[in-house]
């Protein structure tokens, strides 16, 4: 059941009318029902999968909650041992179980070719196994629980429907936004109140995300050509940039789209998700586009790894310019990430070179002198245009292995400075530069006035053109291009 | 946690900038559909779309839709691959259909490049749905029932959908907004990504009115390209179904009849057991029309064509078209007048 589709809103209308039927008490049954159903429309095996996590993590989470009570009814100076042991366990079948669904391929890959050497060719297939769909999300949300439990942020014991529709909630089960423990679950019992305020700003947002996927990612993803990314020694330098350029923007609307419809959605039943996107591509620096793309999974990343790195580097060298610092920590998280993100040897160089550049910004606001805050100047300014073109050029070329494997990210960084007098051929590109309208025109109207819903702030008649516009494209831009998968939903 | 409490409190006004949108929806709808049924507006667009992948069925269906505006009678319809595009010229049929009939026959071709019989089938029953003519010729031979043929997003485009019994949405669209019509050409065309593709779609400006693509010159025969297919054409009891629904359009007001398409010598060498193939083919075709009350009307053996009249291995040029189609208007109107082949009366077409 995609979240684009016809079955998908209807699916939504039918528990949203039930949801307000039912008294409170049953409303959480009820979001779990539902949040069982559309996960088992995807695969009724990955709901196995979903359930031993649920499980697990709340017979952990149970054990932590009982054991702080007992370490600080014993002595409060006395080291929780036990419940630091417990929660590393949890932590380590976690991701143990992640590694196994979504690092298989990875080994098997390898031991696959070792069989190929020693003469045993083709001897791992039997052995592949399919990732459960978000996966990679819930496991996070897992751990982010037991941290949580465990520093003492969930104060009482959690019902086991509380942890289930946290892990499983049918908005966010997919891809996110992957939730904090301790920020979420308040909200699954301080709903806000769903007025017409409400109502507005989730449509709105479900429009946006309806816009960003369908309009603008569906149609680049379509148009992109099937050999760019096997073969981009065929392209010209002009052509590599442009395709290049089309496929992050078709990324960024396709992840955008989706967290903007799921928040849309989960607003309808009063429970706020937190946002994953702020316009990253107006950053100025590959540090803070970290804090405005894929916001929850840089968050989770900077609490659970970054953090606690640093601190634990500190322990042996507290000087903060002390060069392992700054760049051992910020290196681990980007390679986690990079890994998160796929099994293979690409994601990790995209992950080491991310975080090399982000050592290198954080060595030189270390080292160098404070110099003017750009956030503070205007965006026409001489500076922060020089600073944003260069941002954009370098996040253009360290993001390459993102999408090529390591033989074609080389290829590709060659072809751009040899290929320039290769003749491009411009006849594809019209789609593409259609598709960039409404992409810019969304991202730089929320940006200049940093709000997401800046729409629904027009006047009546405006909204209702801007409305009215927005339907229309939507349905002609589906019978422009076939619909595609979620980008995100693979990882 | 704290009791749960109502979280439900919609308020009036509601709902005020959705009724102003739907206003404006169909303002701008309206407006958009006015607009392309200008006459300077229409010339500046291309032929419009149905939805459909195949763009040279677009290009017929919009000659035929032509005419059709114009007020013109469309007594019979040529249906079948490029065979049919490039080998049936209704012009030359009307004249030797006149010449032994004495009477006005008006034709269109509707052959579509790539389509096979299951093609064939689902076009046959929208067009008979839609313009009622007077008698339907499937072109065709054994080739159109090769396994693999990419005919089957014809038929399951919605508009054929919608004008063959499955109505849809899609479908119900495009068969009412010109506007949405002339929009899926457009969008078409931008998606085109190279001048070879850009010319084929373009390639429409080289048919003529009446549905018939004449192709000048003489290739000596080049048989590389069908030792590189790997393609099959037996006769089975499932390739032959799509014959069956064609005969289903009968019981309607329109006449069915199936016309052998011949194939140069040379293909009977190159292609490995066409001959075998050509029979199953003839005996298949024999044994499903049995009792229908169609006939097929076979021409291979007849060599009809000489060397000079083909084009390649498969397609006639224009004067091997000359040849066969004064044929069969020849055939047609012999059929006519001696009640071998007995044609409805004409019947309004749907509007």
């Amino acid at each position: 059941m995609s979240i684009t589709s016809l079955v998908f809103a209807g699916f939504v209308l039918v528990v949203l009318c039930l949801y307000y039927l039912l008294p409170g008490k049953s409303q959480k049954l009820l979001l779990l029902a539902a949040s069982a159903i559309f996960y088992i429309s995807w695969d009724w095996r990955f709901a196995i999968t979903l359930t031993l996590v649920i499980i697990f993590n709340f017979y952990i989470g149970r054990r932590l909650h009982k054991l702080r009570g007992q370490e600080t009814a014993q002595s409060a100076g006395e080291r929780p041992k036990k419940g630091k042991r417990l929660l590393w366990l949890g932590i380590a079948i976690n991701l143990a179980a992640l590694l196994f669904f979504k690092q298989s391929g990875f080994f098997l890959h390898g031991f696959q070719a070792l069989l190929n050497r020693l003469g045993f060719p083709n001897q791992t297939s039997a052995l592949a196994i399919i990732l459960p769909v978000g996966m990679s999300f819930y496991i996070l949300q897992a751990i982010s629980y037991l941290v949580d439990t465990h520093q003492n942020q969930i104060p009482v014991e959690l019902p086991f429907i509380d942890l289930a529709l946290y892990l499983a909630y049918f908005p966010k089960v997919l891809s996110g936004p992957i939730e904090r423990a301790g920020s979420f679950l308040p909200k699954l019992s301080e709903r806000v109140v769903v007025d017409n305020q409400q109502i507005t700003e989730s449509i709105t947002r479900i429009l946006i995300g309806l816009v960003r996927k369908i309009v603008i990612a569906d149609v680049l993803a379509a148009r992109i050509p099937t050999n760019f990314f096997s073969s981009p020694a065929k392209f010209s330098s002009i052509e590599l940039i442009f395709w290049w350029i089309t496929y992050i923007i078709s990324l960024y609307n396709d992840f955008a789209g989706y967290t903007s419809i799921v928040r849309g959605v989960s607003g309808l039943f009063g429970i706020n998700l937190s946002p994953n996107f702020d316009n990253p591509f107006f950053s100025t620096s590959v540090t803070e586009l970290w804090n405005h793309w894929h916001m929850s999974l840089s968050q989770w990343l900077r609490n659970y790894v970054y953090l606690p790195l640093t601190r634990f580097m500190l322990r042996f060298n507290q000087s903060g310019r002390f060069l392992p610092n700054i760049i051992v920590p910020a290196l681990v998280t980007m390679v986690l990430s990079g890994l998160w993100h796929g099994e293979s040897w690409n994601y990790v160089l995209w992950g080491a070179l991310m975080g090399i550049w982000i050592a290198a910004e954080r060595i030189r606001t270390v080292y160098r002198p404070a110099g003017e805050n750009l956030a503070n100047l205007p965006p026409w300014h001489a500076k922060r245009i020089f600073s944003w073109a260069g941002f954009l050029v370098v996040i253009f070329l360290i993001a390459i292995p993102f999408k090529f494997d390591i033989a074609n990210s080389f290829v590709f960084w060659r072809s751009l400075v040899t290929n320039w007098f290769l003749p491009p051929s411009l006849l594809g590109w019209r789609l593409p530069l259609i598709a960039f309208i409404p992409a810019f025109f969304i991202d730089w109207i929320q940006f200049g006035k940093h709000d997401e819903l800046i729409f629904i702030r027009w006047k009546p008649i405006v909204q209702s053109v801007l409305l009215a516009l927005c339907v229309l494209i939507i349905f002609l831009a589906l019978h422009a291009e076939p619909a595609q998968q979620f980008i995100y939903q693979g990882f | 946690m704290s009791k749960m409490r109502k979280t439900l409190q919609i308020s009036r006004p509601f709902g005020k900038v959705g009724i102003l949108a739907l206003l404006w929806l169909l303002f701008f709808i309206g407006a958009a559909e006015a607009a392309v049924h200008l006459k300077p507006v229409q010339s500046q667009l291309l032929a419009p779309g149905v939805g459909n992948p195949n763009r040279t069925f677009e290009i017929q269906l919009d000659r035929l839709n032509t005419r059709v505006d114009h007020g013109e009678h469309i007594d019979c319809v040529f249906i079948g691959s490029s065979r049919v595009l490039v080998g049936l010229d209704p012009e030359a049929v009307e004249k030797a259909y006149a010449n032994i009939t004495g009477n006005d026959f008006k034709c269109q071709n509707f052959g579509v490049l790539g389509m096979g019989i299951q093609g064939s089938a689902g076009t046959a029953t929208m067009l008979a749905n839609l313009y009622h003519p007077r008698l339907i010729v499937i072109g065709t031979n054994f080739i159109d029932f090769g396994v693999g043929l990419p005919d089957k997003a014809i038929v399951d485009s919605p508009f054929v959908r919608e004008h063959s019994g499955h109505i849809n949405f899609d479908g119900w669209v495009t068969t009412w907004s010109l506007a949405f019509r002339d929009y899926l050409a457009e969008v078409s065309y931008l998606a085109i990504d190279n001048a070879q593709d850009e010319y084929n779609y373009l390639g429409y400006n080289i048919t003529k009115p009446n549905g018939f693509l004449p192709l000048i010159g003489h290739k000596t025969d080049n048989m590389q390209n069908w030792n590189n297919l790997n393609v099959h054409y037996k006769i089975t009891v499932e390739s032959t179904r799509p014959v069956k629904s064609i005969l289903a359009i009968k019981k309607g007001n329109t006449q069915i009849l199936f016309l052998e398409i011949p194939l140069r010598t040379s293909t009977f060498k190159a292609v490995p057991h066409a001959a075998e193939y050509r029979h199953e083919f003839e005996d298949g075709i024999n044994f499903v029309l049995q009792g229908s009350g169609s006939q097929i009307w076979l021409t291979q053996d007849l060599n009809l064509i000489p060397e000079s009249g083909w084009i390649e291995s498969n397609h006639l040029n224009v004067d091997g078209a000359e040849i066969f189609s004064k044929w069969v208007g020849e055939q047609l109107g012999k059929s006519v007048k001696d009640g071998s082949l007995i044609l409805p009366e004409w019947s309004q077409p749907n509007p």
